[in-house]
């Protein structure tokens, strides 16, 4: 047997059509899970599609956190059916999330700050292998819509935000559908967890003060969010941002984005945000029911409960009792699974079986947050 | 995160705080003790910086 040893196979013209015994090698295009992203193409929308004014930290599209208001201007989170066509693309997307500005901020102060984050979790980000010595690559590759063009940035951050790469990316026509690929080293120094903890925090931004601003294209300390260069997204309420199509990888080749099953998207996300909407359990006392629910999927830890308006649970199918107003406690939480008691009922009966159907029209429903 | 009305919520079998019920930016939230929970992180911070309280359990 002899060893062939060579640096590259092309085809005759030099090509990359070359076939091994009439086969053609698989590009890396066809390996799955290579998209560290999830919910990259924003089809996930388990809270809603339309959030006004909202807080910094919430959640809107599933994963993609708003961080929009801190310093003046505000605006509004949408999930939208618009997206780059198949003719732009090579390939179909149906939703993208957007930000519409509702107050400006003709004048970025230094302390100011809005952006879109993505947090991953730490052992998902774990094969890069952040912060040990050696030189790797990833590739961050994303379709974008901004109102305003020129220089925008993104930047990738550990999770104690002390480590940070910002990297710029140009819109060149307004309100058009451009994709941005991002190759960059991945750091050799720093904190990065591992673990089921946040592990890498990903800002695209829309305005930053100077405070948050650092030079491009290179590794350095601190919390910054972008370059110098970014433009002002927030200058006038008719601009607006959309993203889709967003995609993290190994190595340096941006490769065409990896679409999932919507059944595989939603299961993914529901490691992060799972609604509650059916259980059935026993009244502790005239006022309250409680149960017990396993979490499948598994979360990715003990999640935060909250209850979208009033509950409604059930007897027999035949009495429903409707809470005066919504309220849910949990204990004895993992991200297996916990207790939950509903309260403020009236007129239960300790000890009776009773249905919780937060799925039924005009009940409120559980939601379970377990968001990094 | 604008944070009132912390409260414990004991677990009662075996009589040890379990929970923690807040009201975060208008809506109330039931907060496992798990300092991985970015909620029961965020109070944490805030106890430790003077600006929140968390009252007993009823």
């Amino acid at each position: 047997m002899s060893t062939i040893q060579t640096n590259a196979i092309v085809d005759a013209a030099g090509g990359n059509t070359a076939t091994v015994n009439g086969i053609s090698p698989l590009a890396n295009t066809s390996r799955n899970g290579r998209n560290i992203i999830i919910n990259g193409d924003m089809r996930i929308a388990q809270r809603g599609t339309s959030f006004t004014s909202p807080a910094s930290g919430q959640v809107t599209c599933d994963r993609w956190v708003s961080g929009i208001h801190t310093g003046t201007g505000d605006g509004n989170v949408t999930q939208e059916t618009d997206a780059p066509t198949a003719a732009q693309s090579g390939t179909v997307f149906t939703h993208s999330l957007k930000l519409q500005v509702t107050t400006a901020n003709t004048s970025i102060q230094a302390t100011d700050r809005k952006y879109f984050i993505y947090k991953l979790e730490g052992q998902d980000v774990a094969p890069a292998g952040s912060g040990q010595a050696g030189t790797r690559y990833m590739t961050l590759s994303f379709w974008h819509k901004h109102t305003k063009t020129g220089i925008h940035s993104v930047a990738i951050n550990n999770a104690a935000r002390n480590r940070s790469y910002p990297m710029e990316y140009t819109q060149t026509t307004t309100n058009t559908w451009e994709k941005a690929e991002l190759t960059f080293p991945v750091d050799t120094t720093g904190t990065w967890p591992t673990t089921n903890a946040a592990g890498m925090w990903i800002f695209f931004g829309a305005a930053y003060g100077s405070n948050y601003a650092a030079t491009g294209n290179q590794w350095g300390a601190g919390q910054k969010y972008g370059t110098a260069n970014q433009v002002n997204n927030y200058d006038s309420t008719s601009n607006s941002m959309q993203f889709t199509g967003v995609q993290l990888e190994l190595g340096s080749v941006a490769t065409e984005f990896e679409h999932r099953s919507y059944a595989e998207e939603l299961a993914a996300c529901q490691r992060y945000c799972q609604l509650l909407t059916a259980a059935a359990g026993s009244a502790s006392s005239t006022s309250a029911v409680e149960f017990g629910i396993g979490f499948y999927p598994e979360m990715r830890g003990a999640p935060t409960a909250s209850a979208t308006a009033a509950l409604i649970v059930e007897r027999h199918n035949v009495t429903a009792y409707t809470q005066s107003s919504a309220a849910v406690t949990i204990v004895h939480s993992t991200g297996r699974g916990a207790k939950f008691t509903i309260s403020n009922f009236s007129g239960l009966t300790a000890g009776n079986g009773y249905t919780y159907s937060g799925y039924q029209s005009g009940s409120g429903h559980i939601v379970l947050d377990s968001e990094l | 995160m604008n944070i009132t009305n912390a409260q414990y919520v004991k677990e009662r079998i075996a009589d040890i705080n379990d929970s923690v019920k807040v009201t975060a930016d208008g809506q109330e939230l039931s907060v496992p003790m798990d300092p991985n929970n970015r909620h029961y992180a965020e109070i944490l911070r805030q106890v430790a910086d003077g600006d929140l309280t968390i009252a007993d359990a009823d």
